[in-house]
């Protein structure tokens, strides 16, 4: 912090000499703090660790070397969750402190190497027969256990993505557009309705308290997946894309008046964009009907364009001080 | 020469401060409060995601409107290059406006006007001659960013002005002394020196205190080209790209530049603790991860499965031994954050979706896919 400054402050009477005296204490005992280093070194060694094991199973499968491997991953997984079992705080239905930075990320590792380790049970031995959806079942209700047991955001957000790959999605960000086949229907209504069930869970923690503070990885996935569903069924149903559009502005406006209300800037930005990506998608779809002259389309394309985004940028910056009173994510 | 009210930028820096006084309850709320009457910020300055939206608005109505512009005035060269120098000149205009009346700072709607007015006038000036070579854009984008972030104090225009810096000295030195080329590795290291000795002495200038953080940008710039001029893999690259037909090409120097490649980030990570200076510290760390990558692009000691599983694990327990000796501060080092429980815990909930990623793809290929939805559980696929 900069002294000079708070001298001066003290000097024209805006903070008291005892408010100088523990910022001049706290600048001589300041520690250089390496979290985020350490940090990025944990989690650098995980995202290492967990997919090289993947890939030392993959290349090693019917070599004398397997079994060791798997032992060694069932070795890795075990110690991680024994560690964190015996580390843990008790059981709440409120928001746990963790014990330590370190416990949040060896849970991690600990439920990714099982993952893995599921997999590769299922994959070379069928442990879990022909039901493949058990197998998918089966690690996301340990995850899901995991995540409340342990309070924990990121297994959570991975009990989420195996709940989605139950119902037959990929839900990864990266994924989630490439991998995909929303051409199918069924797909469609999927996410659709996991996306519904998601904020609902979501409006339920916070409604009934049942950690509260898990509202928000719900949502966010539900939203994300909701309004991509909703965007794939405008895209697909061509008889019915009026429908798709309808709902589509239906679920942006009560979804942007809860954020509103919640002072959410981070849902408004998200909701305002897929909607106005349906609506463009409309308004080009309208426009390229017409088809009266050679580039009558293109100019009125552009005007659109400039126009609508003109209209949102005047909405965002009205919403912006409607909201501004107390900021939050 | 700066745009923003500097009134208001003074007064913004003393909120910052007394914002981490109060998180930190050194000051009281009253005193807080009573120092942001004191010293208001008149700046627009909306909610970053709300500063994201109108980022990219702005783009799209600026990229509809030289479309349309375009379309209005049909083909051309010389009318293409109108267009392209007029929308630019426009939007730098429009930037003078919103920043000077309307007061907008870091609202999204100035940072695009100036990423287009940048974009803008180099394209339309490449569309007037095709023959305008490497030197000559390099340079004309260094004049521009150096001139946008001298009037807006922008941290990304400081650093693409000191890359097409660096650029426009490479591709000039290549044109003039074809046969120097050997030597550029070392030309790049002192202009990287002097780049870094120059941005640290400005840094404490009273004067400068407006362009603090786009030094702070060119000093870990500097830093970083000073150690990636003596990588062995760039100093390859490099004179193969200046093709000089030397029967070793890099022969010469490469006991050098294998030195630079391993000695500069451990050197920096030293200079770093020793300090107590975040910038060395963190490139220290990166650097040596591409230490490491450049030694195991040209040696292969061990398959890659196994260098990333050893490696994870010599990584974990590193950071479980720092974790443990500095959970008690020593010699003025602590594990602890400075009140960031919040903080790290989004960067897990963040950093454990993108760790979904890298675990699914390793697991797809033991039959099954976790993140995957084709032969998930549903029945989206046919694969089964």
């Amino acid at each position: 912090m900069d002294l000079r400054l708070f001298e001066k402050l003290a000097s024209q009477d805006l903070i008291s000499s005892g408010s100088l005296q523990k910022i001049k204490a706290a600048e001589d005992n300041r520690l250089f703090s390496l979290h985020w280093q350490l940090i990025t070194i944990l989690y650098l060694g995980i995202t290492l660790l967990s997919t090289g094991l993947g890939i030392l199973v993959y290349k090693n499968i019917d070599t004398i070397g397997h079994q060791a491997i798997l032992t060694f991953i069932a070795l890795v997984s075990g110690t991680c969750l024994f560690y964190c079992i015996r580390k843990t705080a008790p059981f709440s239905l409120r928001e746990v402190p963790t014990p330590s930075v370190f416990f949040d990320y060896i849970l991690l590792l600990g439920c990714l190497t099982l993952l893995t380790f599921i997999g590769y049970l299922q994959g070379q031995y069928s442990v879990f027969g022909d039901s493949y959806g058990l197998a998918t079942f089966i690690p996301m209700v340990i995850l899901f256990a995991a995540a409340y047991r342990f309070d924990h955001l990121g297994v959570l957000s991975l009990a989420i993505v195996n709940l989605a790959a139950w119902a037959g999605l990929s839900i990864v960000p990266q994924r989630l557009l490439k991998e995909n086949d929303f051409s199918d229907p069924s797909l469609i209504y999927t996410g659709v309705v996991l996306g519904l069930l998601l904020i609902a869970m979501g409006q339920l923690s916070k409604a009934k308290n049942i950690k509260g503070h898990f509202e928000f990885t719900y949502s966010n996935f539900g939203v994300h997946l909701l309004f991509i569903s909703g965007l794939a069924g405008l895209f697909k149903f061509e008889g019915a894309y009026i429908l798709w559009f309808l709902w589509l502005l239906g679920i942006g406006l009560v979804i942007s008046l809860q954020a509103v209300k919640r002072k959410s800037f981070y849902f408004l930005l998200i909701i305002t964009l897929y909607t106005y990506i349906a609506l463009s998608y409309v308004a080009i779809r309208i426009l390229w009907g017409m088809n009266h002259s050679e580039l009558g389309p293109f100019y009125l394309a552009c005007l659109y364009f400039i126009g609508s985004a003109i209209g949102i940028v005047r909405l965002l910056i009205i919403l912006n001080k409607k909201m501004k009173a107390h900021d939050s994510v | 020469m700066i745009a923003y009210n500097k009134q208001y930028l003074g007064n913004r820096y003393i909120q910052e401060q007394t914002a981490t006084a109060l998180d930190n309850n050194y000051i009281t709320g009253d005193e807080y409060a009573k120092i942001q009457t004191a010293f208001p910020v008149g700046f627009y300055t909306p909610n970053v995601f709300i500063r994201i939206g109108l980022f990219l608005l702005t783009i799209i109505i600026a990229c509809f409107s030289v479309g349309l512009l375009l379309l209005i005035t049909s083909a051309g060269r010389d009318v293409t290059t109108f267009v392209f120098i007029f929308s630019g000149v426009l939007s730098y205009v429009a930037l003078e406006l919103v920043v000077n009346s309307k007061n907008h700072f870091c609202s999204g709607v100035d940072d695009a006007l100036l990423w287009l007015t940048l974009i803008l006038i180099p394209t339309g000036i490449n569309f007037a001659s095709y023959q305008i070579s490497s030197s000559t854009n390099s340079f004309i984008i260094f004049f521009l960013a150096s001139c946008f972030c001298l009037r807006f104090a922008d941290r990304i225009m400081a650093l693409i002005a000191y890359g097409a810096w660096l650029s426009f000295l490479y591709y000039r030195i290549i044109e003039l002394f074809p046969s120097a080329s050997p030597l550029v590795p070392f030309i790049g290291m002192a202009v990287s020196a002097v780049s870094w000795l120059l941005a640290t002495s400005l840094n404490s200038k009273e004067n400068c205190r407006h362009y603090r953080s786009c030094l702070t940008i060119i000093r870990i710039a500097s830093l970083l080209s000073f150690y990636l001029a003596g990588n062995h893999y760039i100093v390859e690259q490099l004179n193969e790209a200046s093709r000089i037909q030397w029967i070793h090409p890099a022969l010469p120097w490469s006991w050098l530049s294998w030195t630079l490649t391993i000695l500069i980030p451990p050197a920096y990570l030293y200079y770093g603790i020793r300090k107590k200076d975040p910038i060395f510290i963190w490139l220290g760390m990166a650097l040596s991860a591409i230490a490491i990558i450049t030694i195991r692009y040209y040696y292969h000691f061990i398959a890659v499965e196994w260098a990333m599983t050893i490696a994870g694990l010599l990584l974990i327990g590193l950071a479980y031994i720092l974790f443990r000796v500095l959970k008690t501060p020593r010699h003025g080092f602590t594990s602890a954050g400075a009140g960031t429980n919040k903080a790290s815990k989004e960067s897990l909930a963040i950093g454990s979706l993108s760790l979904a990623e890298t675990v699914a793809p390793a697991s797809t290929t033991t039959g099954l896919k976790f993140g995957g939805g084709t032969s998930g559980g549903g029945g989206a696929g046919g694969q089964y």
